[in-house]
């Protein structure tokens, strides 16, 4: 079996459990509105710095979702001890973590999808900038928070305090993307400022991070 | 010695495994050549379960040799061919056991012989009736006739089963051994872990005991002859 098959079976079966439960989605989703609606009632973006500041609200909120679906990613993984039933086949791990982390991105931009239009509406905002670009932003900035959050999560599956660990790791490593993506939106919210650097700065994140990932995975999962 | 070493499916040399002061097995030795059944039997906390992992190479022995077809690494040729019956069921709950198997079988690759096998295991184990239901709905009983179902999936030649008894009813107990029994004549090796040891009277060619960790007893099949690394006894 081909290493993109694997994965995408990987992807599969998280969506079809996902389906089935909607567990994941439906509290996230709760979370990250209430957010979201909470920043709404507290103040009304009428300045452009008060524009910066609500690109951060934004993805305050991302950041709350994301953490709840990465959490989540490996609990399924955990129950019945179905991460080692993945261990004894041949599959190969980086083709389990690349299909973990593709399914844990869509489930983020499905939350991220239904965020946004509310998050426009809730600020009374509109994109002045390049929207197209500020979409290039949204997949990589997932992505990183993804790519990140999906390794950690692995790492913490066993740990008695992993909801408690897996923020404290992956909040510090995600520093530089988070900065881009806070930057980059608030450029496609004001319509000025580079968000092309910005763009550079998360390629250039998502590839050495998702490098890294690859190559330290299997000794993650692998036993004592 | 080595020639002799490698037909078998199984060899543990000197095998330790400890996890932080706690020693979890002690200088295990023992081999299991192909269509042998061994019964692997002691107390709570006497090793089996880690026994089992290690021998899957779930876990790593902290000092000595695991040799499964000769290999000492878990080279995905090997890994099709260990089958492990855990104590967890290592099914998704959210899944029918049929989907369960599916996504096994996409994992081991059976391609085109998935469908055809997925069945051939259901129709062994029993579990034909109720492939279609989520494993959450499904009884302790119902889900070990999947679990075995899964680990025999990709029909593999080394069988290790921990428990494998445990919960069943009569008549399912009646069906497991009709099956072992079938596999060994199949030339499929077989370490089951149990307390059970009365269920494998009559059908195992061998047992070794465990006693915290250490091997108390081993009672080799008669075909190991003297390939068989000498069992080392438990130190005062």
């Amino acid at each position: 079996m081909s290493y993109w098959t694997t994965a995408m079976r990987i992807v599969a079966k998280d969506l079809l459990s996902e389906a089935r439960t909607r567990e994941m989605t439906n509290a996230v989703l709760f979370f990250a509105l209430l957010v979201l609606v909470l920043f709404s009632f507290s103040f009304q973006p009428a300045s452009d710095e008060e524009r910066r500041l609500a690109s951060g609200v934004l993805w305050i909120a991302f950041l709350f979702a994301g953490v709840g679906v990465l959490d989540r990613s490996f609990w399924r993984e955990r129950v019945n001890e179905c991460l080692d039933a993945l261990r004894l086949t041949p599959a190969s791990a980086s083709a389990l973590f690349v299909g973990k982390c593709v399914a844990n991105a869509l489930f983020l931009l499905l939350a991220e999808v239904i965020l946004v239009p509310l998050f426009l509406v809730f600020f009374d905002l509109s994109f002045r900038g390049d929207v197209r670009a500020w979409l290039l932003v949204l997949v990589l900035g997932t992505w990183a928070l993804v790519v990140n959050g999906t390794f950690f999560a692995a790492m913490t599956t066993n740990v008695r305090s992993r909801e408690l660990l897996l923020p404290l790791l992956l909040l510090p490593v995600s520093v530089p993307a988070l900065v881009a993506v806070v930057e980059a939106t608030a450029a496609a919210l004001l319509g000025e400022g580079a968000m092309r650097v910005w763009i550079q700065v998360l390629i250039a994140f998502d590839v050495i991070y998702t490098t890294l990932a690859l190559l330290l995975f299997e000794t993650v999962v692998e036993g004592t | 010695m080595i020639e002799a070493l490698d037909s078998k499916a199984l060899v543990f040399e000197g095998v330790c495994k400890t996890f932080g002061e706690t020693v979890a097995l002690w200088q295990v030795s023992f081999a299991l050549g192909p269509g042998e059944l061994v019964a692997l039997t002691g107390s709570n906390g006497a090793g089996k379960s880690t026994l089992l992992r290690v021998a899957a190479f779930l876990l790593k022995p902290t000092s000595g040799r695991v040799l499964v077809f000769g290999q000492s690494r878990p080279t995905p040729d090997v890994k099709r061919r260990i089958g492990l019956l855990g104590h967890a069921s290592f099914l998704y709950e959210d899944l029918s056991a049929e989907e369960n198997l599916k996504f096994y079988a996409a994992l081991y690759a059976l391609g085109r012989e998935a469908d055809e096998r997925i069945a051939c295991v259901l129709r062994e184990v029993g579990a034909e009736d109720f492939r279609h239901r989520p494993v959450r709905t499904l009884s302790h009983g119902m889900r070990k006739r999947v679990s075995l179902a899964r680990a025999m999936l990709s029909d593999p030649e080394l069988l290790l089963l921990d428990e494998p008894f445990s919960g069943l009813d009569v008549a399912s107990i009646e069906r497991t051994r009709a099956l072992m029994v079938e596999w060994r004549r199949r030339g499929k090796a077989l370490l089951v872990a149990t307390h059970q040891a009365e269920l494998l009277d009559g059908i195992a060619d061998g047992e070794l005991v465990l006693d915290r960790g250490r091997v108390r007893s081993w009672r080799a099949p008669a075909s190991c002859g003297s390939a068989v690394p000498p069992p080392v006894r438990e130190r005062a």
